[in-house]
């Protein structure tokens, strides 16, 4: 409670405080009540609306109009289409543009054949084809254009490329290429299944185990009788209990390579023990071992 | 304006003082036990045999420059990366190496997570000073805290900055988990948002669990918050859009792989997106636990650790989200850092592998106005220790502010009202 206060008092000082930090925002009431924020840019100002603004329409976007103070302005994931791109022309202080994930195609390209100082354009995931290529070409400022996931050419690039030597165009990854890719490393098992070895009991003491690298083992007990299974324990080798598997069950077990795994009958009479490998294992206790009558 | 001790004074002050942002978020890979320097961006093809390793080196794609060839996808990017090979400092166990790493200061006397005596983290400074939109939070964590043997470590918190300024955990929803032992705790707000279940609709079921989770011993400041976080989520907040990957594009999820590291990156991807100034993934297990599991404390079986299982997925991981953020014009204004605890001794141990090594190791950088294609120090040639470009992760610290527009001689106030300095290192020229 008494934080709460001690907040509020803080909120009011805040308050009264605020229209001396964010003078520049009051300057711009226009694209501020569209939705805008807007920060100081070296000579002019930044205009973002990707992050405040999704819903900015083509009327919205006119609070823009005419503003050659306008260095930067990000439309990313806003709801304007072609006709929006009108209110741009005039816009001539633009160096940085941002019309990513928006509805526009090549009939508003046309609006930006004038910005001849724009150096940065993301056009990514647009409609925009070939058909636009004129008029980007008209943009001799432009060093750096985003055009992933747009329906331009490989081909129609290449000649932007050539009438824009200076121009770096960004075209990302073929998705369809990658997820085929991965979809066909994904049947591929990535690590191979191995059989560990059954050392049947016997007058040698089973190793102890060694810590290594983390593995999966999958015992299979064939016997008709439940077993137990203990872990042989790291220096000095007691055993460690760890499940009972029921006849004919399947364990999983996480364990680290080079680790013994003794199986026991239910009377923890040892029948015989497995050493884990790197690679994920399965583990088959035999269905009768040597010191059983057949 | 006398005796004004608003936080949000600091943050105008900070602003006031003409430093040109140029990133506006930064994303943190952290591969938690300490990575070797000597088999990702420090190989030594040519060192003693006594220490030179199994593998071998491959060119990049920037003339000179040379990676572990267990990295092929990541030396494709090699102009976008900014790699530092002379980084050194005196912490040679995990909490007291991730703690200076993280938070740019020397552990002095006890660490305890979560204390409000430590040093706040790097992306909790960071969140301080770049104000999040409405309804996000300022940095997040994924998908797990750092456990060393089952205790949680110091360093990757909000520190003497408060609670408000914990980074927020959250679990990736998705992805083949790491092996090994990963912990979670009930003090931390993991954000299981059950999006399909709907029941993160249901406002007040949601409460209900936090409470349940955060308990009667908790501050009430903190309870708060995360209250207020919750109703946020429920609100609409972008986080909750950005959190649900199912959202994004099949292909551009098998892009980043099907493993909780390779989502993590994508869930950075579309954080960052939605406006979180800073997130910070853990590319590891979350528990060392003994060094078994996929993590980078590889004392025993280095080789063969390294190139089966922590690698390859590395390499993939982090390509892929490189190659994400270019092909979206995100680099730019986003800055990427590769850090970790310490390297690996230049000596191959009895069980073939390498121990804790903070003499000298590798990070780097990518994105947000630094310059790709470039190395900066060196290492002598068993990996030792730094031949040229001495730095400290407090230099780090500088470098990462500098990117994010952030004067590095700032001060930050405690809980107390004490300022501090926030960082005692410089920039690198690394932009």
């Amino acid at each position: 409670m008494v934080l709460s206060i001690r907040r509020r008092i803080f909120q009011a000082l805040f308050l009264v405080l605020l229209p001396t930090f964010t003078a520049l925002a009051d300057d711009e009431p226009a694209i501020t009540k569209a939705g805008g924020k807007v920060t100081g840019l070296g000579g002019g100002i930044a205009v973002e609306f990707h992050l405040t603004a999704r819903d900015l329409s083509d009327v919205g976007l006119a609070c823009v109009a005419g503003r050659t103070d306008i260095i930067s302005l990000n439309l990313r994931d806003t709801k304007i289409t072609d006709a929006g791109l009108m209110h741009l022309t005039t816009l001539s202080g633009l160096k940085r543009l941002h019309l990513e994930r928006t509805a526009i195609s090549d009939d508003g390209i046309e609006h930006l054949a004038g910005l001849k100082n724009l150096e940065y354009l993301n056009l990514y995931s647009t409609k925009i084809t070939d058909a636009s290529l004129g008029y980007l070409k008209e943009l001799e400022s432009l060093i750096h254009l985003f055009i992933w996931e747009t329906d331009i050419s490989d081909d129609g690039a290449r000649r932007l490329q050539t009438a824009l030597p200076n121009l770096k165009i960004t075209g990302g990854v073929d998705l369809d290429k990658i997820a085929a890719e991965a979809a066909k490393k994904a049947k591929e098992p990535t690590e191979p299944m191995v059989d560990l070895e059954w050392h049947p009991a016997g007058p040698a003491e089973p190793p102890v185990s060694v810590t290594g690298t983390f593995t999966t083992v999958y015992f299979e007990n064939k016997r008709r009788a439940p077993v137990k299974l203990f872990w042989v324990q790291y220096g000095k080798g007691g055993l460690k209990f760890y499940a009972d598997i029921g006849a004919g069950k399947t364990l999983k077990r996480n364990t680290f390579s080079d680790a013994t795994w003794v199986i026991t009958d239910e009377n923890e009479q040892p029948l015989g023990y497995f050493r884990s490998v790197l690679n994920p294992s399965r583990a088959v206790i035999p269905e009768s071992s040597l010191n059983q009558a057949p | 304006m006398t005796g004004l001790t608003l936080p949000t004074f600091f943050k105008m002050q900070a602003q006031a003082a003409g430093v040109a942002t140029k990133a506006r978020s930064c994303i943190v890979l952290y591969t938690w036990g300490g990575m070797s320097h000597l088999e990702s961006f420090d190989p030594k093809p040519e060192g003693p045999s006594a220490t030179r390793g199994e593998f071998g080196a491959i060119p990049t794609a920037t003339p000179g420059m040379q990676f572990c060839e267990h990295l092929p996808l990541l030396a494709k990017h090699s102009e976008k990366l900014a790699v530092v090979r002379s980084v050194h400092h005196g912490q040679g166990g995990h909490q007291g190496g991730m703690y200076v790493t993280l938070t740019g200061h020397n552990p002095e006397g006890g660490l305890k997570a979560k204390s409000r005596k430590s040093w706040p983290s790097l992306p909790a400074m960071i969140s301080r000073f770049h104000d999040p939109h409405a309804n996000t939070p300022g940095a997040v964590r994924l998908p797990y805290s750092m456990y060393d043997n089952g205790t949680l470590m110091a360093g990757e918190y909000g520190g003497w900055l408060g609670s408000d300024y914990d980074p927020i955990l959250m679990r990736t929803p998705g992805g083949e988990e790491y092996a090994g032992v990963t912990r979670y705790t009930d003090r931390e707000l993991n954000l299981k948002l059950h999006l399909d279940s709907g029941r993160l609709r249901d406002r007040r079921a949601l409460l209900e669990e936090l409470d349940h989770r955060l308990g009667k011993s908790q501050a009430y400041d903190q309870l708060d918050r995360f209250r207020q976080m919750a109703a946020d989520m429920l609100l609409g907040s972008p986080v909750r859009d950005a959190y649900d990957l199912e959202q994004e594009d099949p292909r551009v999820r098998a892009m980043y792989g099907d493993h909780i590291c390779g989502q993590s990156l994508l869930l950075s991807r579309r954080l960052i997106e939605a406006g979180v100034p800073v997130v910070q993934a853990l590319c590891s297990a979350g528990d060392l636990a003994g060094g078994g599991g996929d993590n980078w404390d590889t004392h025993r079986g280095h080789f063969a650790k390294m190139k089966d299982r922590l690698l390859p997925l590395f390499d993939h991981s982090v390509s892929a989200l490189l190659t994400d953020l270019e092909q979206r014009g995100l680099l730019d204004e986003t800055l990427v850092v590769f850090l970790t605890d310490f390297g690996r001794t230049p000596k191959i141990n009895n069980n073939g592998g390498r121990d804790h090594h903070p003499g000298v190791y590798s990070v780097a950088f990518a994105g947000g106005g630094i310059r790709g294609g470039q190395v900066y120090g060196a290492s002598d040639p068993s990996g030792t220790e730094p031949l040229s470009g001495a730095c400290s992760p407090a230099d780090l610290h500088a470098t990462v502010f500098k990117a994010m527009g952030i004067d590095h001689h700032s001060r930050l106030t405690d809980q107390q009202g004490r300022p501090f300095p926030i960082c005692e290192g410089e920039p690198l020229a690394l932009f």
